[in-house]
């Protein structure tokens, strides 16, 4: 707090009233000063006498009457020049002063009202009535300094509680306000609002349509309201915050006719709130909250995750060797480099569409994401990521911090290096109170130490070893795409009615040293997940149009040669162009070219799946909807999409013969598609009753285990060649 | 004939004495014959010498003081030659401040009376 300025308060003091009331009357005829002042003595006042203007105005400033009776016309002054004079005087201004003028002198009357005449009598003066006439001028005069030294007490208080008040007319919209309200809203001396419209001009941009809207809605249901604004400060280089309070006035037939109100300058004390917040909820050193900050971020991130289901993992980390550092370096350097890596957990949260919470951004509704980064105090800090899908989400940012932490640091001189050791807890799997959670996350750091320091530790072992697996999966499958260690494997189609190959698709196979086969279903999510899936896909496309034309030039009939697509690839990479590039590489006729795609995925965004396929389609590219009868496909739709082909799901085609229902459906398939001119192919066809069945539902063509495994591709060269001599043997 | 005074005024100024004082009423006639002829000598020399505000003023002064003490015609009087002298009716002045100095004579003696009477 401070003094807002040393200047000596000016107000009106209230006048002390004498016991018999001094009455200066001046005039140049002696008879009537005595019948004056027999009457005035009698009626209790005590009488001065002038017998001119001059000597009036001599007389005022030595004795200070407390009333002046004034003849018009004298010698050597008159009563205007007097007037005037005595106005000037100190305490001139406000004594009342009754004129004695001829009845017939009317010019003179104006001029003396002009030059400040309280009241006037005229001559010949009713000497009997004068006291009474003096006796109300000294009341109205005493009521009028008391509501004078009221006014100015109050003009005080407004001043020293910055508050001031205003009644808004709402027939007119017209506005009046004490000075104080002038001096709120940063308005220059003597600048006044005196409209309602011109008193929301004044308001801040951001702010002004909430007053307007607000006052509105407290006029229609006559309600009092108030309201926190804010309005350029004179100078236009800040702000002032206001608050407005403000109450409805009606009239007798219950109509609101007015509102009624103060506004005070509420900025010093938001900002000591402000500061008394930032002392108790963030840490001086850092910036960071503080321990009690983060507490109550951790029981708001538990009650929405426990709402929401959700899932959020606390790391607890400090830094090794922090305390020499401290030691060898000394206080100071020890919190410029806590400063620094604060700084970095920071930008690492922040990395990865998190947002941390800093002291620039303390109100909870406004916090855009909830992540935090904290300081316990020490060298203790503590990252909440308040909303993870995976606990390798959490294992991914420790990786970060451990790494952006090691970095060394420029203290003045010198150049430091420490490392930090992390501890994780994940809700709701190592905890359900936030107590749990913080202990056990202090508990994994301790093991995480235990284990060789610079590195992080789940509490719970499972979580820790499945996260690792994952870690480790994808930066082999990295290396695996890098180094070409995919290869792909092809599984033969067949045509129904003749037995004939019409063509094969490309299925991906990891062949791990140590893991043995990768089940595509295993890394293919984890490529989803982690963007692999664009470079692999590509290479899929490529690889698998190369083999296709290395065929036809081997001297192969040309045939169709399917090929998979990821929703992620369908949807964030530009498939047309890896499309085109594979066909310019390989010189693949198009139409030999089939992309598959399952039916979930184009009606994810049936505008933008309508439009991709009409670009394949574009290009001569057949299409096919894989896995057909198992997601919510819209048949309304399925007529509008530009498709070739219906793979039925090998899940229907397996209880054929055994189950009526999928016989039904695979029937119905059958015919929609064909209404619909799609070719139907059947997949997952293990047995020959299922082919006969298919067979005779007319379907057009069936994959699977009955006609062939997948093989290598020179396996497969073989076995095409092995068909086509079949089936020629057969034709001939 | 109608009186040059008016008892009323005269009976208005002996309501206004307080208990104890020299007698009010008194002084005020004795003012109003001690004051008035320099009054009328201002007039008078004023009309002589055609100083017209000279005779403004001092007729504006025996306006009052003769309308207190009740002397009603010669009031009226000095009111006519004050308004004549503002307006410089040199004619007028002259017809009408020649009459002031019989008219103040008419009110002495009527004063006089009325005082005997009272005392």
């Amino acid at each position: 707090m401070s003094l807002v300025s040393s200047q000596a308060l000016q107000m009106e003091m209230p006048s002390v009233q004498r016991e018999r009331p001094v009455v200066l009357h001046v005039d140049d005829d002696i008879g009537s000063l005595l019948m004056a002042e027999g009457a005035l003595e009698e009626a209790g006042f005590d009488v001065l006498h002038a017998a001119d203007g001059k000597e009036a105005i001599d007389m005022y400033r030595s004795h200070e009457p407390d009333l002046v009776i004034m003849d018009a016309v004298m010698p050597v002054m008159d009563g205007f020049d007097a007037i005037k004079g005595i106005r000037k005087l100190p305490g001139g201004l406000h004594v009342p002063i009754l004129m004695i003028t001829g009845l017939e002198d009317l010019d003179s009357i104006t001029r003396a009202y002009d030059e400040g005449v309280t009241d006037f009598l005229t001559k010949p003066v009713n000497f009997y009535i004068l006291p009474y006439r003096v006796q109300y001028l000294l009341r109205s005069k005493l009521t009028a300094d008391a509501l004078r030294v009221s006014q100015s007490k109050l003009d005080n208080a407004q001043r020293i509680a910055r508050l001031g008040n205003w009644e808004w007319c709402l027939g007119n919209q017209s506005m009046s306000s004490s000075r104080e309200f002038g001096r709120v809203m940063g308005l220059l001396e003597g600048q006044v609002v005196d409209n309602w419209d011109e008193f929301l001009d004044r308001i801040v941009d951001g702010d002004r349509q909430s007053v307007r809207v607000m006052a509105e809605h407290a006029v229609d249901e006559k309600q009092p309201f108030n309201i926190e604004f804010c309005v350029p400060d004179l100078h236009g280089e800040s702000t002032r915050r206001i608050r407005l309070e403000a109450e409805p006035y009606c009239n007798e037939s219950g109509e609101c006719t007015h509102m009624m109100g103060t506004i005070q300058d509420i900025t010093e004390r938001t900002n000591a709130q402000k500061q008394i917040h930032d002392l108790a909820y963030f840490d001086l050193v850092t910036g960071l909250p503080n321990r009690a900050q983060l507490n109550e971020q951790l029981r708001y991130t538990l009650k929405l995750a426990k709402r929401n289901q959700g899932k959020f993992a606390l790391l607890f980390l400090d830094l090794d060797h922090f305390k020499q550092v401290n030691d060898t370096l000394g206080h100071d350097a020890g919190d410029a480099l806590l400063k620094q890596v604060s700084g970095r957990l920071v930008g690492v949260v922040r990395g990865g569409d998190m947002v941390s919470t800093t002291s620039e951004n303390i109100d909870f509704d406004e916090i855009e994401s909830p992540h935090t980064v904290a300081r316990l105090g020490g060298d203790e800090f503590v990252v909440l990521l308040s909303q993870i899908n995976r606990a390798e989400d959490a294992a991914r940012v420790a990786e970060r911090i451990a790494k952006s932490i090691s970095t060394p640091y420029d203290i003045g001189e010198q150049r430091v290096s420490v490392t930090t050791t992390i501890g994780i807890s994940v809700f709701p799997a190592d905890g359900v109170t936030t107590e749990v959670l913080m202990k056990n996350a202090d508990i994994a750091m301790y093991h995480a130490k235990e284990s060789g320091r610079n590195g992080y530790q789940f509490y719970s072992r499972q979580i820790h070893e499945q996260a690792l697996a994952r870690f480790s999966m994808e930066s082999e499958l990295k290396n695996a795409i890098e180094n070409e260690q995919l290869t792909l494997v092809y599984q033969p189609k067949v045509n129904l009615d003749d037995g004939s190959v019409s063509g094969v698709e490309a299925l991906i196979r990891w062949d791990h040293e140590i893991y043995g086969t990768v089940n595509p279903t295993e890394f293919i999510p984890l490529a989803e997940e982690t963007g692999l899936i664009l470079p692999l896909g590509r290479w899929v496309l490529c690889e698998a149009t190369r083999q296709m034309q290395a065929w036809i030039d081997g001297g192969l009939e040309p045939i169709i040669i399917a090929v998979n697509c990821s929703s992620v690839q369908f949807m964030r990479s530009d498939m047309i162009t890896d499309i085109n590039t594979a066909i310019a590489y390989s010189g693949l006729d198009p139409h030999l070219l089939e992309i598959e795609l399952t039916e979930s995925l184009l009606f994810k965004d049936i505008e933008l799946g309508i439009r991709s396929l009409r670009d394949m389609k574009a290009l001569g590219i057949q299409v096919a909807i894989d896995d057909f009868g198992t997601g919510f496909s819209s048949l309304t739709y399925l007529k509008r999409l530009p498709v070739d082909k219906l793979k039925i799901d090998r899940s229907f085609v397996k209880d054929l013969g055994v189950d009526a229902g999928d016989v039904a459906i695979v029937s119905a398939i059958i015919t929609l598609s064909h209404n619909l001119n799609l070719t139907v192919v059947a997949e997952g066809v293990e047995t020959r009753q299922q082919y006969d069945i298919l067979h005779g539902f007319d379907c057009n063509e069936a994959q699977g285990f009955l006609i062939s495994h997948p093989m290598q591709a020179d396996e497969m060269q073989q076995w095409l060649i092995r068909a086509t001599n079949r089936v020629e043997r057969k034709v001939s | 004939m109608t009186s040059p005074i008016e008892p009323q005024a005269l009976k208005a100024i002996a309501t206004l004495q307080r208990p104890g004082k020299p007698d009010l009423l008194q002084r005020i006639v004795d003012l109003f014959k001690s004051e008035s002829p320099a009054a009328i000598e201002i007039i008078r020399r004023g009309l002589d010498a055609d100083d017209l505000q000279a005779v403004g003023n001092a007729a504006h002064g025996l306006k009052s003081s003769s309308a207190y003490v009740g002397a009603r015609i010669l009031s009226e009087r000095c009111r006519e030659l004050e308004a004549a002298a503002r307006e410089e009716n040199h004619p007028a002045c002259h017809a009408l401040g020649d009459g002031v100095e019989e008219l103040f004579d008419d009110s002495v003696e009527a004063l006089d009376l009325y005082m005997a009477k009272v005392a």
